[in-house]
């Protein structure tokens, strides 16, 4: 089931920033959000588990970092 | 003085000021010279700050005279994007939000190349806000392409990539969230570095998304990015997301022994779907590369849509976060294009912001051991399509324009999540005579690695040699590329 992506939101946006949304934006606004709410959602379904530990992004750059090796040097 | 001074690359204008054969006033003359003749057909400046040059090439010839240089820049003019902190000056982010906010001190990569001695032509005209690749602002106007004006010269960091396209600057400092310093260099024909998340310091630039933001340069040439990389890299106590551990520099390793080195490729989706010149410029620069290594091996890589997805929310979160209080208060300083590419992070749950951050470790970890298992540089072209026109990238027509800044970014965006170095480096011509860039992608913090690669294939071939005609003079049309050295050569 896909989770709610209600016209409040887009009143939440009218409230928030004053605005008043024209319906063709406010379609091409919502096709977009839904883009990436399912595909991140997809995602996050298939890999986070509940149990993970929080992994530090900064950390695992560092544990992948590239190293010279002696051939390197000319 | 040597004529063809600003036809030089960046290394070779040092030579020149070492040996004496040209002064550092001689360049900044030739420099304002180069950036008032171009100015009226590619707007890359968003002002020329010619009487300050000319005072600090005067210091720094002073400086030489009595042996007393400041560092390898020293004299050397360059320019940056308008987005790096002056102390006691404005920097526009591109936009008005920010006109009333004089900085208090220098941003680190920009105080980093100024210690090194770098002298600065002013700041370079960039998307509003950081937010586009489309290479128009609404408020300062449209960069223009120095190839053929009628087309972009892609964003954000669009003055910078045309202002060393045109030969005014040897370098300048852009920024990259999603492809802004890779698709300027490639609509533009210049190299252009994408630096690891963290390798150098955000501190005192306009952020557009802190967790995908980097600062990296543009040049003429490989062995000039190393260079200026190497200047402005390392931990910075005011950027807590650089490294601390110190980093390799690149410019000592520009000739590395790359006989064990292996290319990846792909020519899966969405690589398949690249446009012809596009699709042939890369496979021929890929078959260049492999000549220089050990070979070329196909990779199928992660799909791209999730990884450009996982980017896109958090760069469009961050920004609605960022920009909230100006869209509330200030929403008629946005252009509409900008305004509604930051509100879709306004309606984004907090639970996709958060899945997005705390996949991202897991995702790169994959990414590397799927990708990296047997070669040790990935090579797809920057941008699927060829460049496009400034009409065709247009917010007029918001629906159309999607399309095509969506395609641009594609093969950019994912690699902002992942946090992995890339060089946008030249790779040919399309049948319009405009330029085309392969991107090098590798493990993080290789940085020397990428750069060796884009230098040893510029030492045997001939697309970062080529130059737009100066304004006046017929189109040059695009050379063709020759082989002129063996590997190792």
């Amino acid at each position: 089931m896909s989770e709610p992506l209600s016209k409040a939101m887009l009143t939440i946006d009218r409230d928030l920033l004053g605005q008043n949304l024209a319906p063709a934006r406010a379609d091409s606004l919502a096709a977009e959000v839904r883009r990436l709410n399912e595909t991140v959602r997809a995602h996050a379904d298939r890999h986070l588990d509940f149990f993970d530990e929080p992994a530090s992004f900064l950390s695992e750059l560092r544990r992948q970092a590239w190293q010279r090796t002696s051939s390197d040097d000319r | 003085m040597a004529t063809d001074v600003l036809r030089r690359s960046l290394t070779e204008a040092i030579g020149l000021l070492e040996a004496g054969a040209v002064t550092s006033r001689e360049l900044a003359e030739q420099v304002i010279d180069a950036a008032e003749r171009w100015q009226p057909h590619i707007n890359a400046f968003i002002a020329i700050e010619a009487d300050e040059l000319r005072s600090a090439a005067d210091a720094a010839d002073r400086r030489r005279s009595v042996n007393r240089t400041i560092g390898r820049l020293d004299g050397i003019p360059l320019a940056f994007k308008d987005m790096f902190d002056r102390p006691g000056r404005n920097a526009s982010m591109g936009s008005t939000l920010l006109a009333d906010r004089i900085a208090k001190k220098p941003a680190t990569a920009f105080a980093r190349l100024s210690d090194q001695g770098a002298l600065w032509a002013g700041p370079l005209n960039m998307a509003e806000c950081v937010a586009s690749p489309s290479g128009h602002n609404p408020h300062f106007g449209p960069v223009r392409n120095p190839w053929n004006v009628k087309h972009t010269a892609a964003g954000s960091s669009g003055g910078s990539g045309a202002a060393v396209a045109a030969r005014i600057v040897y370098g300048a400092l852009g920024s990259d969230t999603g492809g802004s310093i890779r698709l300027p260099a490639s609509v533009n024909g210049v190299v252009g570095v994408k630096p690891t998340y963290g390798r150098v310091s955000r501190s005192g630039s306009a952020p557009r998304a802190p967790s995908l933001d980097t600062v990296g340069p543009l040049a003429r040439t490989a062995r000039d990015c190393a260079l200026l990389l190497d200047a402005m890299a390392g931990t910075d106590p005011t950027d807590p997301t650089t490294w601390a551990a110190p980093l390799e520099p690149a410019l000592p390793l520009i000739d590395m022994d790359l006989s064990a080195i292996r290319i990846g490729s792909s020519g899966t989706e969405p690589f398949d779907s690249c446009e012809a010149d596009v699709a042939r410029a890369a496979d021929d620069a890929c078959a260049a590369l492999a000549g220089l290594c050990a070979g070329r091996i196909d990779r199928v890589l992660p799909d791209m849509n999730v990884l450009y997805a996982l980017a896109d929310t958090i760069a469009k979160t961050e920004a609605a976060a960022l920009h909230a209080r100006f869209m509330r208060e200030r929403a008629d300083e946005y252009s509409a294009f900008v305004y509604t590419r930051t509100e879709v992070g306004f309606h984004l749950p907090p639970q996709r912001y958060f899945e997005a951050l705390a996949l991202r470790a897991r995702v790169l970890g994959e990414f590397s051991a799927r990708v990296f298992d047997g070669i040790d540089v990935l090579a797809i072209p920057v941008m699927p399509v060829c460049v496009p026109t400034l009409e065709a990238t247009d917010a007029a027509t918001p629906d159309a324009i999607n399309q095509v800044l969506g395609r641009m970014t594609v093969f950019t965006r994912p690699f902002n999540y992942l946090g992995l170095p890339a060089v946008s480096l030249p790779c040919g011509f399309d049948g319009q005579g405009l330029p085309i860039g392969l991107q090098l992608i590798g493990r993080p913090f290789s940085e020397p690695l990428l750069l060796a690669l884009a230098h040893q294939y510029q030492m045997v071939t001939g697309w970062h040699e080529s130059r737009p005609a100066p304004p006046g003079q017929a189109r040059r049309t695009s050379m063709s590329v020759t082989f002129t050295r063996s590997q190792g050569a």
